[in-house]
């Protein structure tokens, strides 16, 4: 029968490294991709991943195996994360940029044809992470994840206020928050685009 | 149908539209375009695989790096801490119990610093104060 997680950690403090083996297996996929939805780089992946599970296996003692494991590996992730973009900012590397004048292009396109077209199509699984990413780029670094957590790993409010460490309310509100400034942001975009076209039109209409 | 707008922001993937609303409102209609469209884009978003030797790969760096003193260290305070909580109140507690109760613990250097007392008779109190009287 598998163990659990608490028994997991008992082995790992007793000095049993198949234990944290098992441990990496459990919770790997959850750590690489709040890693890849947040950063929107697959190169980078691998190396937090590594460093967020060094300091799982470094802090473990101070675990308290009454609570679920889960919520405390995410909350170590999401601060490797936020470490992870306050280094780049202080290279002065701009990890999300704005949308070119092409990609906000590619945006209207995709979303003319899910609109007025048959059913909803969605760009390349890759360009969709790009198209959020950049999307996302209005956020603050705190909403960012509250979304990727709820949004993007499917976490529920309370998982998250326990990762983060701050009230459900305060979740709720920042999801809130970050959904609205999404959907005024690709609002903009989308319609901006189409102001354009009308007026381009009216003005070949009128030649 | 109610006249308000509907929250956008607010509303979880599972919950329901009143499509009553939608169809009398173009402000809405427009939004859930919007928010539909983010869905759909989210919904797309690929799920990374870890490579399958990932998780053999950090037990051996934990190996190779030793068990970390560091690690028992907080492992041994976690469990003592309740053990040193104890010993902390019970020696506060004593501390107290022997300020309050000062006369059980007679310094015996006291004794030097004793002034020797004069013995006074009742009959002398009495004869006093019939002279004192008196005058």
């Amino acid at each position: 029968m598998a163990k659990s997680d608490a028994e997991l950690v008992a082995d790992i403090l007793s000095g049993d490294s198949q234990a944290f083996e098992e441990l990496v297996r459990r919770h790997q996929r959850l750590v690489f991709n709040i890693i890849y939805h947040y950063l929107g780089q697959r190169e980078v992946v691998e190396d937090l991943a590594q460093e967020v599970f060094l300091k799982v296996f470094r802090t473990l003692g101070t675990f308290d195996p009454s609570r679920p494991l889960a919520p405390w590996i995410s909350r170590i992730t999401a601060n490797c994360c936020l470490d992870q973009l306050r280094r780049r900012k202080r290279r002065r590397v701009t990890l999300f940029s704005d949308l070119s004048r092409d990609e906000e292009r590619q945006v209207e396109e995709v979303f003319d044809q899910s609109v007025h077209g048959e059913g909803l199509t969605v760009t390349e699984a890759e360009d969709s992470l790009k198209l959020l990413e950049s999307l996302m780029g209005i956020l603050n670094k705190k909403d960012r994840m509250v979304f990727t957590l709820r949004e993007l790993e499917g976490q529920s409010y309370a998982e998250i206020a326990e990762a983060m460490g701050v009230s459900e309310l305060a979740v709720r509100i920042r999801v809130s928050r970050a959904r609205r400034k999404l959907q005024e942001r690709l609002e903009r975009i989308v319609y901006k685009g189409e102001d354009h076209r009308r007026g381009n039109q009216k003005g070949r209409e009128a030649k | 149908m109610t006249d308000e707008h509907i929250s956008f922001p607010d509303l979880e993937p599972g919950d329901q539209v009143d499509e009553t609303h939608l169809k009398g409102c173009p402000e809405c209609r427009r939004k859930w375009g919007l928010v539909r469209f983010l869905r759909a884009q989210i919904r797309s978003i690929p799920r990374l695989e870890p490579s399958p030797f990932f998780a053999a790969r950090m037990a051996a760096l934990i190996r190779d790096s030793g068990s970390p003193f560091v690690l028992h260290l907080q492992w041994a305070a976690r469990c003592l801490s309740p053990v040193f909580l104890i010993l902390i109140l019970a020696t506060t507690f004593l501390l107290y119990q022997i300020t309050l109760d000062g006369s059980s613990f007679d310094p015996p250097m006291g004794v030097l610093f004793e002034e020797p007392q004069e013995e006074v008779s009742l009959d002398f109190v009495v004869n006093s104060l019939l002279e004192t009287n008196g005058r």
